[in-house]
């Protein structure tokens, strides 16, 4: 699982040290139906998710609205607590600590979120949410705090005169750069970029993006980065995790997810990759419209939670879940959770057709174990 | 980060077209808000008359020393007929007239003016305090907390202010600081119930989240990232209130449990012009404390009103004619001071 | 639905308690001697007043004193006048009348006067009826509760009178037992100055609330169904409508008297309003107890009831 995949990228491949250690955690959010509601229903957000990361990576973390992406970050940065499960960061686990023994953590872990307009105190002037890290965990004087604080707005390409101004001052992309200072600030190890740019207009994107990389390079960054579609991942990651309905569905290098995705779920996804990105889809892939709604979390399918979508479901899928495995003549570090993975050259655009027409009968690969 | 080059500075400074630098000028929520405000004219007028009131509170020895009239003074002779009838309006350098000890109502009102500014003012900005403090520690932690919290508030809202007014001062005597204590008292769970609502949803808001990410305290959390997106709120409600204080003073003064005479008071001046019946061949010392009265009680909610368009930009209207202005100004004084409807709760 | 009930039932019970016990501490906690001495009058000696403490039962311990005070209001007795050493059940009874007839009266007024006004409104939105009930609204919301009793009473007794047209009669209370007629004649003002402003309140309630209900879906079906107009909006929309309107009400209560005390004192009624505040002059302390916990016990009792009310009628609020 911690050997680097194959992908010639160009960017850094981390080091050998275990920086973060994600075993089996659960997050289910209890549905409150009223106060006399006694049923023990619940939101199944991240529901047995494990993976580790190395100092330096980069993981990408890609899947639909609504499948656990954001509550498995917070999970990460234990700002939920877990169900069940546990999370290791530099060997401690961190989901026995209390609020005031996670504190020191806090320094080295950090989160830039989804929403640049949400994330930022609307009513406090950006000097003083920038100075938040340094007033709660150093004592400085004010004047160092200033001087750190311009610092901070410099490196992340904002103008430090511009201390005193409202978080409306700014536009989407520069918010977003004020939320990166203030993740920076402290010097964390990791960071989970939560959509850091889904919210920006695609010609600020790349912006951040380079900044992100640049800023990775020079303090040593580990990231998480979650994104909702491939695309945005690709630049960034060394390797990729793909989440349906609170599973990991598909882990592997970054190329190796691209060239040769094993997942039908993955697969619809990288046939959705937009125009410009054709270059990097393979011609074999056809666009895979995925039918249905994505189910509820709340009761999630039976078996493998794709089959209600999934173009290549049989019988089994519906009864028995599928584990994340490494599938045969796969790279180590790839993992599948599918009963039947697709193979290479196989139309996954006409599968859904023929298992309509031709129920019962699968594909050739079907005969998988 | 320390060999940072000036260079670097240039290149990640991007530009965005849907804002240039005339539009940063006043794009701070305070700014924007007094913009607005200023647009609208009703509210102006409003503010206007309350400034100018509490000028004339804040000068009310001078003014009355211009006019020539003290408020306690009894003008036995200037001021009354030889039949003891008040001298009405104009007549004799008094301008809205005296009263039936001889005393110049116009200074009275002056005077009474301060009584009104400060108890309403005074009890709205203790409740505003109570109000605020409990609000953010029930909407904050909920649970339990807030339901004890909840129902405390319920039955204080429920509870009307003049049966404890009458315990008290039967008890304790009646004094203007008591007066304040008892009237805020029974005013902050307006206040608490507000700002315990929006508490609640601006606890879920990803700033909050980012503070909590940070490793901030949740006092930290209440006071420096909760508690100023409150302001706005506050502001409103504390203007809306003030009258309702105002007038629940008047009425306490006017059944002999607020202000003493010989004090002036507004609502007092209303009581002994009625004790007496002379009232009915001098209808001037009724009327004009209590004319006084309800232009102020309108100013203030006719501001509030104002304040609300301005600094709620969900309400970004500014062009709203006068007419809607007070139907929508009296709407809200009734929504204010009243609890929501049985909640469905355990 | 029993549970609720039996729920709300059993927090009555407990407000109950914590306001008598609130009274209580307010009234009569503290220094013994100093109760003693003001019952036992002006000129008292040391062993009057040691008699007077007895009588009271001052000797014995705080909760004991509690607990004798709360069986007796349980007995309906709440205790013996300072100033003249009457039972004050017999006050009470001589003053409750009216104020009862003062508070009944004009809720009956105000609802009188308000829903039909609200009702005209709501149907007719945006109409000169509905301008006219919204400045009739504005007019009477902006005034305080004693400006207006004494504007009219001024305008409407005293100048009519002047006028030559004695058509309503000074201030006063006459029983209805004693002339039904007089009675009413005299309550006539009272209750106007009292309804008028709340019934402003209530007819922008229903108006409001009204337009919401006609809006819903249900009454698009109704009319669907080839219902006339008048049986929806008098059988199915108002009564939807009014559901809200209990509510306030329920909440109304609290102010409601407390304005029927101010109207008191305006119109010289000797009702429960005047005899608490006559006894607060005479620093009869439980006079001013017992009406204190007559009225608080009034408004948590009709609250409870509106409650329980609201769940019948809501079917969405019994389910929770
Ligand atoms: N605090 C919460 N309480 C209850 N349910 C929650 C809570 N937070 C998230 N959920 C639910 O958990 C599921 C996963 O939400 P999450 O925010 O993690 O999704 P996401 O992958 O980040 O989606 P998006 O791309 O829209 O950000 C959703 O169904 C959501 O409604
Ligand atoms: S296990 Fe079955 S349903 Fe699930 S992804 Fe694989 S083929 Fe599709
Ligand atoms: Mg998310």
């Amino acid at each position: 699982m911690t050997v680097a995949g194959g992908g010639a990228t160009s960017r850094a491949e981390g080091t050998d040290e275990l920086l973060l250690d994600v075993d089996d955690v659960v997050k289910h959010f209890p549905v409150s139906g009223g106060a006399l509601d006694r049923s023990h229903a619940a939101v199944k957000a991240v529901d047995g998710v494990s993976f580790s990361l190395r100092a330096g990576e980069t993981l990408g973390l890609v899947g639909e609205s609504g499948c656990g992406k954001s509550t498995l970050a917070r999970l990460v940065t234990a700002l939920h607590p877990v169900t069940s499960g546990h999370v290791r960061f530099k060997g401690q686990d961190i989901t026995s600590l209390n609020r005031r023994q996670l504190r020191p953590l806090r320094r080295s872990m950090q989160m830039v979120f989804q929403d640049p307009y949400g994330s930022l105190n609307p009513r406090r002037r950006v000097g003083s949410i920038l100075s938040d890290p340094f007033s709660v965990h150093e004592h400085l004087s004010r004047a160092e705090v200033r001087r750190r604080v311009q610092e901070l707005m410099a490196r992340v390409g904002l103008s430090p005169e511009h201390y005193n101004r409202f978080p409306s001052e700014f536009s989407g992309g520069q918010r977003q750069r004020i939320g990166i200072a203030r993740s920076l600030a402290l010097r964390p190890s990791l960071i989970v970029c939560d959509e850091p740019v889904s919210a920006l207009d695609v010609s600020i994107q790349a912006q951040i993006l380079n900044l992100l990389e640049d800023l990775q390079a020079e303090f040593m960054l580990t990231y998480i980065f979650i994104a909702h579609d491939l695309s945005v991942v690709r630049h960034v990651s060394n390797r990729i995790a793909v989440m349906y309905l609170g599973k990991l569905v598909e882990t592997g290098p970054t190329e190796e997810i691209y060239l040769s995705s094993r997942h039908p779920y993955t697969a619809s996804l990288l046939s959705a990759v937009p125009v410009a990105d054709r270059a990097f889809r393979s011609e074999r892939r056809e666009r895979i419209i995925l039918t249905g709604d994505v189910p509820s979390p709340v009761d999630p399918p039976s078996g493998c939670r794709f089959h209600p979508r999934c173009p290549k479901a049989q019988a089994l899928c519906a009864v028995q879940e599928p584990v994340l495995e490494r599938k045969p003549g796969d790279f180590d570090g790839h993992l599948t959770a599918c009963h039947f993975p697709v193979v290479a050259g196989e139309a996954l655009a006409n599968a859904s057709r023929q298992t309509t027409a031709v129920s019962g009968s699968g594909p050739a690969e079907a005969v998988n174990p | 980060m320390s060999a940072m080059r000036a260079d670097e500075l240039e290149i990640v400074e991007e530009e965005d077209p849907e804002l240039n630098e005339q539009q940063f000028e006043s794009r701070t929520p305070w700014r924007l808000a007094w913009r607005r405000l200023k647009k609208d004219r009703v509210a102006m007028v409003s503010l206007g008359f309350i400034v100018l009131l509490i000028l004339v509170s804040l000068f009310a020895p001078l003014l009355t020393a211009l006019i020539g009239h003290g408020p306690n003074a009894q003008y036995t002779t200037k001021g009354l007929s030889l039949s003891g009838i008040p001298v009405g309006p104009g007549h004799n350098g008094f301008l809205l007239g005296t009263d039936d000890q001889g005393r110049d109502v116009l200074s009275r009102i002056i005077y009474g003016s301060r009584i009104s500014l400060e108890v309403g003012i005074g009890a709205t900005f203790l409740a505003l305090f109570l109000g605020v403090v409990v609000g953010l520690f029930a909407g904050y932690y909920g649970g339990f907390l807030d339901s004890v919290l909840g129902r405390f508030m319920d039955i204080l809202l429920s509870f009307p202010i003049l049966l404890l007014a009458i315990a008290i001062v039967a008890r304790f005597g009646p004094s203007l600081g008591l007066l304040i204590f008892v009237i805020s008292l029974f005013s902050w769970p307006y206040i608490g119930r507000l700002v315990r609502g929006q508490v609640i949803s601006l606890r879920e808001r990803e700033f909050v989240e980012a503070a909590r990410a940070l490793g901030a305290s949740d006092l930290r959390i209440m006071f420096v990232e909760i508690a100023p997106n409150l302001i706005a709120l506050a502001v409103i409600y504390a203007t809306l209130l003030i009258p309702v204080n105002i007038v629940t003073e008047a009425t306490l003064s006017f059944l002999g449990l607020g202000v003493q005479p010989p004090t002036a008071s507004w609502g007092n001046m209303i009581a002994e012009a009625q004790t007496g019946d002379l009232f009915t061949v001098a209808w001037w010392f009724l009327v004009f404390p209590c004319v006084a009265l309800v232009l102020t009680t309108l100013a203030f909610n006719l501001l509030g009103d104002g304040l609300r368009d301005a600094l709620d930009p969900r309400y970004g209207r500014s062009h709203i004619s006068a007419a809607r202005k007070v139907r929508r100004a009296f709407r809200l004084r009734r929504t204010l001071p009243e609890p929501e409807p049985v909640e469905a709760k355990a | 639905m029993i549970r609720l009930i039996v729920r709300r039932l059993l927090y009555l019970v407990i407000v109950l308690v914590i306001i008598t016990f609130l009274t209580y501490v307010v009234f009569f906690a503290g220094n013994p001697n100093n109760l003693a001495a003001r019952f036992a009058g002006r000129d008292a000696g040391p062993a009057e007043i040691r008699d007077a403490a007895i009588r009271l039962g001052l000797n014995h311990g705080f909760w004991y004193q509690y607990w004798h005070y709360l069986v007796g209001l349980l007995h309906g007795n709440f205790g013996l006048d300072f100033q003249n050493a009457v039972s004050i059940n017999s006050e009470i009874a001589r003053a409750f009348p009216v104020t009862a007839s003062l508070v009944v009266g004009s809720v009956i007024l105000w609802l009188l006067i308000g829903i039909p006004i609200g009702i005209m409104s709501a149907t007719h939105p945006r109409t000169l009826r509905d301008r006219a009930s919204t400045t009739f609204a504005l007019t009477f919301l902006s005034v305080p509760n004693f400006v207006l009793g004494l504007l009219l009473l001024l305008v409407f007794y005293y100048y009519l009178t002047r006028a030559g047209l004695s058509w309503f009669p000074a201030a006063g209370y006459v029983p209805l037992t004693q002339s039904p007629v007089q009675w009413l004649v005299h309550m006539i003002l009272p209750w106007i100055s009292l309804a008028l402003i709340q019934a402003a309140i209530y007819t922008r309630l229903i108006r409001g609330s009204l337009l919401d209900v006609l809006g819903e879906d249900f009454i698009r079906t109704a009319r669907a169904k080839g219902l006339s107009r008048r049986t929806v909006i008098y059988k199915h929309g108002v009564r939807a409508a009014l559901t809200p309107v209990i509510t306030q009400l329920g909440i109304d209560i609290g102010t409601l008297l407390a304005g029927a005390f101010v109207t008191e004192k305006v119109f010289g009624l000797t009702g429960l309003g005047q005899l608490a505040l006559n006894a607060i002059g005479n620093e009869d302390l439980p006079v001013v107890a017992a009406v204190v916990v007559l009225a608080a016990s009034f408004i948590v009792i009709m609250n409870t009831v509106v409650d329980i009310l609201y769940a019948v009628l809501d079917p969405r609020v019994r389910l929770a």
